[in-house]
């Protein structure tokens, strides 16, 4: 039994010791403190992007100055850009200062006079005297509505003079008197005496009459002198008239006044659309300015458009055609009708102007220089009243219908490290669209290194395709259906790896520009894109 | 990722392959243990107690693979070789964990046939089937299955912690003439914790050939889950009893055909558990999601649009209960006496998990000396490994018994071979002898 016994404890032992011994084959165990992964190497195909654009998002994602644009019930697309301005110095038509006249008129009695009984000397005298206006407009009549009118007398004659002033070019509007003075004035023995009227204008009319090439008006002085008898006059007397008006201000002025220039002031119109568009080449079909001016002077306009032009960068484009060729007119109500404001409108479009091939230089802005000519090729009478203002509005409209060829839109995009794509050796991008768009889109890939040198491109993969068949509004009957695969090859992703930069280049072309047609964009088009990648990378999963 | 995948993979490399249990089994009564492994059986004594955290510690983790399965030198380095591993992988890859742990058992023979059994114990089962599939089809990449409907039915796991609490009887007559010890236990199960998919998942994914959108749809398959919830809601009374109740059923018998030769078998675990409480289900059953690309504005957030894609997937949690089964196993043993106390055993055991079976055969021989030793070394086999070696070994002095018993052997003591690990030990106390 212990022998029995022995022999077990002997086995077990043996056993344990094969089992300790064996270290759990510890020797053989890899080496776990430098584990690492391969890298991962399966063919993925995603869809990356499967996104709708529809224009009227875009319209309102990229311009945020919604005024700049109007979406019609028909969902056409008009860009359009207003300026207005106001003209409003009448001044530079008439200006009408104060001024200072006089004049004198001598004793009839030219010689010494000794009184033999009681005597009157009696003098009575019409006086015109010129309005003046600072260019020599010819004028009818001022209505004012400021001015202090100052009539001074002054006689000399050594006794007392009974005299009356009147002036009938200027009346009371509201009583229908003219302005007249009346007084007796006595020296007292030591003359000259005066006597001095002052009246305020407002509220009355000058009629003026024009004699060469002058503007006159009318003042009558009747005086008498009491000499008593043996009372003695030198023959050296006179009467003496003086007169001013002051601050002259007028509410209605008419006359004919001739023809004059004036300038508008600069207008800008910032034409950033073009800047969203991010290129060049679009040849809008039927771009229009239209000017609506309301003209509140009497007197007829001729506006000038040959300063208008047009600002690329530093690049000046300037405006030409039938319709900068010579001023437009702008109508004026005639004098019977003063007062009231006439409306004249005129569009600039690419029949009358070079307006389209402005407007495909993409443009910065325009720049509007207008020059005015007062009384341009009219010879009717004026007005200009306090009120008289020359509202302009200018609203340039460019409906989304166009030709493109050749459009570019270029983007350049900083590259993160793709390191972890090195040894795939081919990836494909995988493109379906559904587009309404009646253009042709195809897409360049430039890898650029720092120095922003081509490494590698990828050119001419097509993105979408226009639709080719179209209502008789223009309207899009059928989306295009496209399908297109751009593949990199092993070279092509080694230069997307070693490239800081990608540089994109999205070239667009209208259905059938080549046979110059346009197209219309409407704001309901859209476009449906998915992008797919597929490619067997190799992605370093050791990356830290 | 390196660091996780590293983690991933080492980890269920260094644990082991399926236990069968084919050592201890073997054992027969020599400690009171066995009888949670065959119900016929009693240790040698007339009484005996195990004690919580020190009598009865069985644990057992299994895989599919070991460390060298996954890992490949390459010089000073060593590689994780994804490729060669899903290259050897078989369908039906999985882990398991399993554990057993006596809270109370206490045992007493009643006259000198019988024998009553009181006992208490934790029993965790979690089964873990990879989804070899899924990991193909991500490793391969999608684009090589352009326009084709991918598909992945291999989705499965277990997990399963539940109390019994139960009373066995066991008792030795004779049956047309032959000595046949008979033994049955009745558990009372509360359920602790379940999470499971029940109808395998089956997964269909489809890349479109001609835009490579992805469209993953489900079929079948839900989800069941119990218990988490009382955690998160602190109900620590949820872990002594709760409405999760079950009940279940070990058997076994044994046939002493002759003098030499005796049969047997125990079919243990046999049973249910229905959950009611903190119990929810969710049905993948024509659940579906696709990744169909990002807009413009957002495509610096694809991997976000992705995940985004992930969870609209739109799968209705619900609470509700659901009964499961255990997972039973089957064991069928024939022995030859060699010697007086010493026996040449075939055995054959079958675990049930998730309906699926595997089974491993092992044959060995045990030696018993008297009461106080007892010694068992068993050879084995099973689908999908090598041969191995079971080692058990039991001491008494006393009332003092002690065992230790390990199953896989060579896979367990090689480590960088190995994929599993199992190993039952711990204190009992036994007092008296058995009726002679």
């Amino acid at each position: 039994m212990i022998n029995y016994l022995t022999t077990i404890k002997s086995y077990l032992v043996i056993a344990l010791g094969m089992i300790l011994l064996g270290s759990c084959n510890l020797d053989n165990l890899p080496n776990l403190d430098n584990t690492y992964l391969p890298n991962y190497e399966g063919s993925v195909a995603l869809l990356l992007v499967n996104d709708t654009v529809n224009i009227r998002e875009i319209l309102e994602e990229t311009i945020t100055d919604t005024s700049t644009y109007d979406i019609t019930a028909e969902e056409r697309i008009i860009f359009s850009y207003e300026i207005e301005t106001d003209y409003e110095l009448g001044s530079e038509f008439v200006e009408i200062n104060s001024f200072e006249d006089g004049a004198s008129i001598p004793s009839p009695i030219k010689s010494f006079f000794i009184a033999p009984i009681d005597t009157f000397v009696i003098i009575s005298h019409a006086f015109s005297f010129d309005f003046p206006t600072a260019d020599e407009e010819q004028l009818d009549s001022i209505y004012y509505k400021d001015a202090d009118f100052t009539l001074e007398f002054i006689s000399t004659f050594p006794y007392e003079v009974d005299y009356q002033i009147s002036v009938p070019s200027f009346v009371n509007l509201e009583t229908g008197d003219s302005i007249a003075m009346r007084s007796v004035i006595d020296p007292s023995g030591l003359p000259p005496a005066r006597d001095i009227g002052r009246f305020d204008l407002s509220g009355y009319r000058t009629s003026l009459v024009s004699e060469s090439d002058s503007n006159k008006f009318f003042i009558n002085l009747d005086a008498k002198i009491f000499l008593k008898a043996g009372e003695v006059l030198s023959g050296n007397e006179f009467i003496e008239l003086k007169l001013s008006i002051d601050g002259p201000e007028y509410d209605v002025i008419f006359g004919s006044f001739g023809k004059d220039t004036f300038d508008v002031e600069e207008q800008r119109i910032d034409l950033s659309f073009f800047e969203d568009l991010g290129g060049d080449g679009i040849v809008f079909e039927s771009p229009r300015i239209e000017f609506n001016i309301n003209n509140g002077f009497g007197l007829p306009t001729g506006l000038d458009f040959s300063r208008v032009y047009a600002l690329k960068e530093s690049d000046t484009i300037h405006f030409s055609g039938s319709f900068a060729d010579n001023p437009q007119t702008i109508n004026a109500a005639p004098v019977a009708n003063h007062g009231e404001v006439v409306n004249t409108i005129f569009e600039i479009n690419e029949n009358n102007s070079n307006l389209r091939d402005l407007l495909a230089s993409s443009p910065d802005e325009m720049v509007f220089n207008l020059s005015g000519y007062s009384n341009y090729d009219s010879d009717q009478s004026n007005w200009l009243d306090t009120e008289s203002a020359m509202d302009i509005t200018a609203k340039v409209s460019i409906p989304m219908s166009f030709q493109i060829n050749a459009f570019e839109y270029e983007n350049e995009v900083e590259l993160d490290d793709l390191s972890q794509l090195e040894g795939t050796q081919e990836l494909t991008l995988l493109i379906n669209t559904v587009n309404q768009l009646p253009l042709d889109g195809s897409l360049d890939l430039f890898m650029l290194d720092e120095d922003s040198v081509v490494i590698n491109s990828v050119e001419g993969s097509v993105l979408f395709s226009s639709p080719t068949q179209f209502d008789a509004n223009g309207r899009v009957l059928e989306p295009s259906m496209g399908r297109s695969e751009i593949t990199l090859n092993a070279d092509q992703i080694a230069a997307l790896i070693e490239a800081t930069t990608l540089k994109t280049v999205i070239r667009l072309e209208s259905y059938n520009a080549s046979q110059d047609e346009f197209v219309e964009v409407f704001a309901d088009y859209t476009l449906q894109l998915k992008i797919g990648i597929a490619g067997t990378v190799s992605v370093d999963l050791n990356g830290e | 990722m390196k660091v996780y995948l590293t983690l991933i993979f080492l980890t269920v490399a260094t644990i082991s392959q399926a236990q069968f249990n084919l050592n201890f089994y073997q054992m027969q009564g020599a400690t009171p243990q066995n009888t949670n492994y065959n119900p016929a059986v009693f240790p040698k004594a007339k009484v005996f107690v195990s004690l919580p955290g020190i009598s009865g510690i069985d644990l057992s983790v299994n895989n599919s693979f070991g460390m060298l399965d996954i890992l490949t030198e390459t010089g000073d380095s060593t590689l994780i070789d994804i490729d060669r591993f899903l290259a050897d992988q078989k369908d039906g890859a999985y882990f398991n964990a399993t554990a057993s742990i006596t809270d109370l058992m206490i045992g007493f023979r009643t006259g000198e046939n019988g024998f009553v059994t009181l006992f208490v114990n934790e029993r965790v089962d979690a089964t873990y089937f990879y989804p070899l599939k899924l990991v193909n089809f991500i490793w391969d990449g999608n684009a090589n299955y352009l326009g084709e409907s991918y598909e992945i039915d291999d989705i499965s796991y277990d997990f399963t912690h539940y109390r019994e609490i139960g009373v066995g009887y066991g008792r030795t007559i004779n049956l047309f003439g032959y000595n046949v010890d008979m033994g049955a236990r009745l558990k009372l199960l509360t359920g602790l914790f379940h999470g499971s998919i029940a109808d395998n998942i089956n997964m269909s994914v489809y890349t479109d050939p001609d835009d490579y959108s992805v469209t993953v749809s489900m079929q079948g398959g839900v989800s069941r889950l119990a218990g988490i919830d009382a955690i998160e809601d602190e109900n620590f009374a949820y872990l002594g009893f709760n409405q999760n109740t079950g009940f279940g059923v070990d058997l076994g018998a044994q046939v002493e055909l002759t003098d030499r030769i005796t049969v047997g078998f125990s079919a243990v675990d046999l049973g249910f558990i229905s959950w009611k409480e903190y119990s929810e289900t969710a049905s993948f059953n024509g659940a579906s999601f696709s990744i169909e690309g990002s807009s413009f504005d957002d495509i610096d957030q694809l991997a976000t649009a992705i995940v985004d894609s992930v969870e609209s997937l739109d799968i209705d949690t619900v609470a509700g209960s659901f009964n499961t089964t255990l997972n039973s196993k089957l064991f069928l043993n024939g022995s030859y006496r060699v010697t007086e106390n010493g026996y040449a055993q075939a055995t054959i055991s079958n675990y049930f998990t998730q309906g699926r079976m595997r089974s491993a055969f092992g044959i060995g021989y045990t030696q018993n000396l008297g009461n106080w030793f007892a010694a068992s070394a068993t050879f084995s086999a099973a689908s999908q490994r090598g041969l191995d070696m079971g080692l058990g070994l039991m001491l008494r002095g006393g009332f003092f018994q002690t065992y230790v018993a390990v199953d896989h052997i060579f896979g367990t003591m090689d480590i960088p071979e190995a994929s599993g690990f199992n190993m039952k030990f711990g204190i009992n106390f036994l007092f008296g002898k058995p009726p002679e």
